[in-house]
C-alpha cells in the first residue's frame, strides 16, 4: 500500500520558522476541509484503484498533494502512466 | 450619520483584541472622529481596565439591554479625549446575558450616534463571540505569529467568511511580532502568516514592553508618541479610515556596540 | 445558575423555593449544594418549602423531604401547585398549603432590636417568574413598591455556602442629571477631590456623581430593617450580594465584586470592589472596611470613585468609615460613634 508520506517535504531546514510554517499548511488544509486523514488515504487508495482499471500505473512514483489557492484547497495527483489496459 | 460597526476578534485568547480595540478606538478618536467602545466581554471584563475607567463604571451593557438604564447612561466618556466613549460590560453576569438580535438592534442605535463603533468580541467562538459579530459590518482579526493563534484565527476567518452578506470585510492584524526572532528563523514572518491565512493585512504591532505599562497606567499606547506599538495603532487607525499608511519599518536594529558587549557579559536569560 | 430559592424575611422566616428546577433531580441537586449549613441556623427558622409546579411522585417528594431533614430543616408548610405533588404531601400527613407564599419583600417600618444571625442564603438569578409580582416592574414608577427581584447568584463552592438574598428593589431608571452627555464634569482630574487621602483632620471629602446611583424608588419611611446578614466569606470577581438590611461581611470584596444593602455594610477585611449602602434611599447608612480600596461607593444617591491617580504613600491603612455628609460621601478614619 503506497499510502504516501503526507508530510514529506524536501526542504531540510530545519529551524522553527519553516517547521512551524510547514505543519501549518497542511495543519490549516485539513482543518478546513474537515476531513480526517484516514479517510484521505482511503480515497487515494480508492483513486489509485480507479485509475488502474484503465492504466498501469508506476505506483512507486505515484504523488499525491495538497496545495492550498488562496483559502481553497486542491488535491493533485500524479499517476505515471505505464501502458494502458484493454 | 451612519458609523461604522467593526469588531476585533481572534479566536484565541491573550493575543491582544482587548489591547487593540482600546488603542484603535484611542487613534480613531484621536484623529477626530467619535468613537463608541463596547466591551463584549460579559463577566470577564477589561476594556475598562485599559482605559483606566473601571471606577467610572455605573451602568453597563447588559443593564443598556435589559432597558434597566439608557444607553447614555452607561457611555462611560474617557478621561482625556471628549469624542470617545466606553460601553461596559457587566461583571457578574455571564455571555447568556446577551443576544445576537439584542446586539443588531443596539449596533444600530450606536450607529446613529458615533462615527466608529469598536466592539471588542471575547475569546473562542460560541455565544459571545457569535453576539459580538451580530451587530458588525466589518471586522478585524488579531493574531500572533504562532502557531495555536493563527490556527485559531484562521477558524474565525472561515465563520467570518460564512457571514460574507452581513460582514463585507476583514482584515488581519499580526500582534506581538518580535523581529530579531524572525530574523534568526525562530518565528513565523509576516509573510509567512499572510500565506498561510490569505487574508488582507491591516497592520502590524511589535511586541512592546510599553504596552504593559500603558495598562497599568489605564492609558492606552497609542495615546504616547514615543512608542513603536503606539505608532503602528495609528498607523491601522488611518488604513481603517481609508489612508494609505506604509507599513512600519519593523527590521530588528543591529545592536549598538555597547549592547553587542552587554550581551557578552550577561548570561542569556530564556524567559 | 442556581435555580432555587432561600429568601430569609425578618417577620415571615425563610422560603426555601424549588419551583425555578424543571426535575426533581436538579431540585435535590441544588438542594444539597446550598443547604450546606451550620445546622443550627435552621433550628431557629420557620422554614417555607415552595415546590412551584414540580410534579413529584411520593417517592420523590420522601427524597426532598429526606435531604432537609439531614440538615434538620422540618417545613412548616408546604406550597404546591401540582395535584399529584398534593395527592403525594397527603401521603405523609402534610397539608399543602393553601394560596401562594409571599415572596415580596415590603420595605418595613423600623422595629426594634438588631438580631445578628448567621445566615446563609442564595437565590436565582433573573428568572424569578411568578415570584415578582408584575406591578412592580422595574423603574417605571416613582411610587411603586419595591419588587423582590433576585440578584445574580454569589456562588461558591462548597464549604459555608453563601447568599444573596431578596435584591434591591427596582431601579429608577430616569433620574434626571444622570444624563452623562450633559453633565457637567463636576470634577476635574487635576483637582480631583474624589481623593481618600485622609488630611491633617479625620475627615477628608469625597464628592461624585458624574452619575447617581441606581437607587430604589424613594419611600418616605426610613427603611430600617433589623436584619443583619452575616457572611465569613470573600467575595470574588463577579460575585455580587445584595440584602435587605445590614450587611456584615467576614472577609474581603475583591476588584469587580459587588456588594449592595438597604442598610449598613461593614466590612472586616479589604473593600476593592463596589459597596452600595442604603440603597432604598437611606443616606445615614455608612460603609465601613479594615481596608478602604474601592473601585466605587456607592451611598443612597451618592456616589464616590477613587482617585485617578495611584494611591499616595501616606494614605492610611487603617479601618476607615464612608458617610454621607451634606450630599457628598466623606471618608474618616475615626470608627464611627
Amino acid at each position: 500500500m503506497q499510502v504516501l508520506n503526507w508530510f514529506f517535504r524536501p526542504k531540510d531546514e530545519g529551524d522553527a520558522r519553516s517547521r512551524a510554517k510547514d505543519r501549518m499548511r497542511l495543519m490549516l488544509i485539513h482543518d478546513r476541509l474537515e476531513l480526517p486523514p484516514d479517510r484521505l488515504s482511503s480515497l487515494e487508495e480508492e483513486l489509485i484503484a480507479v485509475v488502474s482499471r484503465y492504466f498501469e500505473i508506476d505506483r512507486q512514483t505515484t504523488r499525491f498533494d495538497l496545495q492550498q489557492y488562496e483559502r481553497k484547497a486542491a488535491l493533485i495527483a500524479n499517476f505515471p502512466l505505464l501502458r494502458s489496459k484493454s | 450619520m451612519s458609523g461604522r460597526v467593526i469588531v476585533i476578534t481572534s479566536g484565541k485568547g491573550g493575543v491582544g483584541k482587548t489591547t487593540a480595540s482600546a488603542n484603535i478606538g484611542t487613534a480613531l478618536a484621536q484623529s477626530g472622529a467619535s468613537v463608541a467602545l463596547v466591551d463584549m466581554d460579559i463577566g470577564l471584563r477589561n476594556l475598562d481596565i485599559l482605559m483606566g475607567l473601571e471606577n467610572r463604571v455605573v451602568y453597563n451593557l447588559v443593564d443598556v439591554i435589559e432597558e434597566k438604564c439608557k444607553l447614555r447612561q452607561a457611555l462611560v466618556k474617557d478621561k482625556r479625549l471628549p469624542n470617545l466613549c466606553l460601553l461596559p460590560a457587566a461583571q457578574t453576569r455571564d455571555k447568556s446575558a446577551v443576544n445576537p438580535e439584542q446586539m443588531q438592534k443596539l449596533c444600530a442605535e450606536l450607529k446613529t450616534m458615533f462615527d466608529f463603533i469598536v466592539l471588542d468580541s471575547p475569546a473562542g467562538i460560541e455565544g459571545g463571540f457569535q453576539s459580538a459579530i451580530a451587530g458588525a459590518e466589518e471586522a478585524v482579526v488579531i493574531t500572533t505569529p504562532e502557531m495555536s493563534a493563527v490556527r485559531d484565527a484562521d477558524r474565525v476567518i472561515g465563520l467570518l467568511e460564512a457571514k460574507k452578506d452581513a460582514i463585507s470585510q476583514y482584515r488581519l492584524v499580526i500582534n506581538r511580532i518580535r523581529p530579531n526572532m524572525v530574523k534568526t528563523n525562530d518565528m513565523m514572518s509576516v509573510d509567512d502568516v499572510l500565506e498561510i491565512l490569505s487574508v488582507r493585512l491591516l497592520g502590524v504591532v511589535p511586541e512592546d514592553e510599553d504596552i504593559i505599562v500603558s495598562t497599568n497606567r489605564g492609558e492606552p499606547i497609542a495615546g504616547t508618541d514615543n512608542t513603536r506599538a503606539g505608532q503602528a495603532y495609528r498607523n491601522i487607525a488611518g488604513r481603517l479610515r481609508g489612508e494609505d499608511v506604509p507599513f512600519l519599518d519593523l527590521t530588528p536594529k543591529d545592536p549598538t556596540w555597547i549592547n553587542k558587549i552587554v550581551k557578552i557579559f550577561t548570561p542569556a536569560a530564556r524567559v | 445558575m442556581s435555580k432555587i430559592a432561600i429568601i430569609s424575611q425578618p417577620e415571615q422566616g425563610v422560603l426555601i423555593d424549588v419551583g425555578g428546577c424543571a426535575t426533581l433531580q436538579e431540585a435535590t441537586q441544588h438542594l444539597t449544594c446550598t443547604l450546606q449549613v451550620s445546622s443550627h441556623f435552621w433550628e431557629e427558622q420557620p422554614v417555607d418549602l415552595n415546590l412551584g409546579a414540580l410534579s413529584l411522585t411520593r417517592d420523590e417528594l420522601g427524597q426532598v423531604l429526606a435531604t432537609l431533614s439531614e440538615v434538620g430543616v422540618k417545613p412548616r408548610q408546604v406550597f404546591a401547585r401540582s395535584a399529584g405533588t398534593k395527592a403525594a404531601l397527603r401521603a405523609f400527613n402534610i397539608v399543602p398549603a393553601a394560596g401562594e407564599p409571599t415572596t415580596e419583600a415590603a420595605v418595613q417600618a423600623a422595629t426594634a432590636g438588631d438580631e445578628p444571625c448567621e445566615s446563609t442564603a442564595t437565590s436565582t438569578a433573573g428568572n424569578e417568574s411568578g415570584q415578582s409580582p408584575p406591578a412592580s416592574k422595574s423603574g417605571k414608577k416613582q411610587a411603586s413598591k419595591p419588587a423582590a427581584k433576585a440578584e445574580a447568584p454569589a456562588t461558591t463552592s462548597g464549604d459555608a455556602a453563601v447568599s444573596v438574598t431578596i435584591a434591591e428593589a427596582a431601579i429608577d431608571s430616569a433620574p434626571p442629571t444622570t444624563d452623562q452627555a450633559d453633565n457637567d464634569e463636576a470634577e476635574n482630574d487635576e483637582e480631583a477631590p474624589l481623593t481618600f487621602e485622609p488630611g491633617d483632620d479625620a475627615e477628608e471629602s469625597v464628592t461624585v456623581s458624574e452619575a447617581e446611583a441606581p437607587v430604589a424608588p424613594k419611600e418616605p419611611a426610613k427603611p430600617a430593617a433589623p436584619y443583619i446578614m452575616y457572611l465569613r466569606q470573600t467575595l470574588r470577581s463577579g460575585q455580587s450580594i445584595s440584602h435587605k438590611g445590614h450587611l456584615v461581611i467576614i472577609g474581603d470584596v475583591n476588584a469587580g465584586a459587588e456588594v449592595v444593602a438597604e442598610g449598613d455594610i461593614t466590612i472586616w477585611g479589604a473593600l476593592r470592589g463596589i459597596a452600595h449602602a442604603g440603597v432604598a434611599g437611606d443616606t445615614d447608612a455608612e460603609i465601613r472596611a479594615l481596608r478602604f480600596d474601592p473601585i466605587q461607593l456607592r451611598i443612597a444617591h451618592a456616589i464616590a470613585r477613587s482617585p485617578d491617580r495611584p494611591k499616595n504613600d501616606k494614605r492610611s491603612n487603617g479601618p476607615e468609615t464612608a458617610r454621607v455628609v451634606n450630599g457628598t460621601i466623606r471618608i474618616s478614619v475615626s470608627m464611627p460613634d
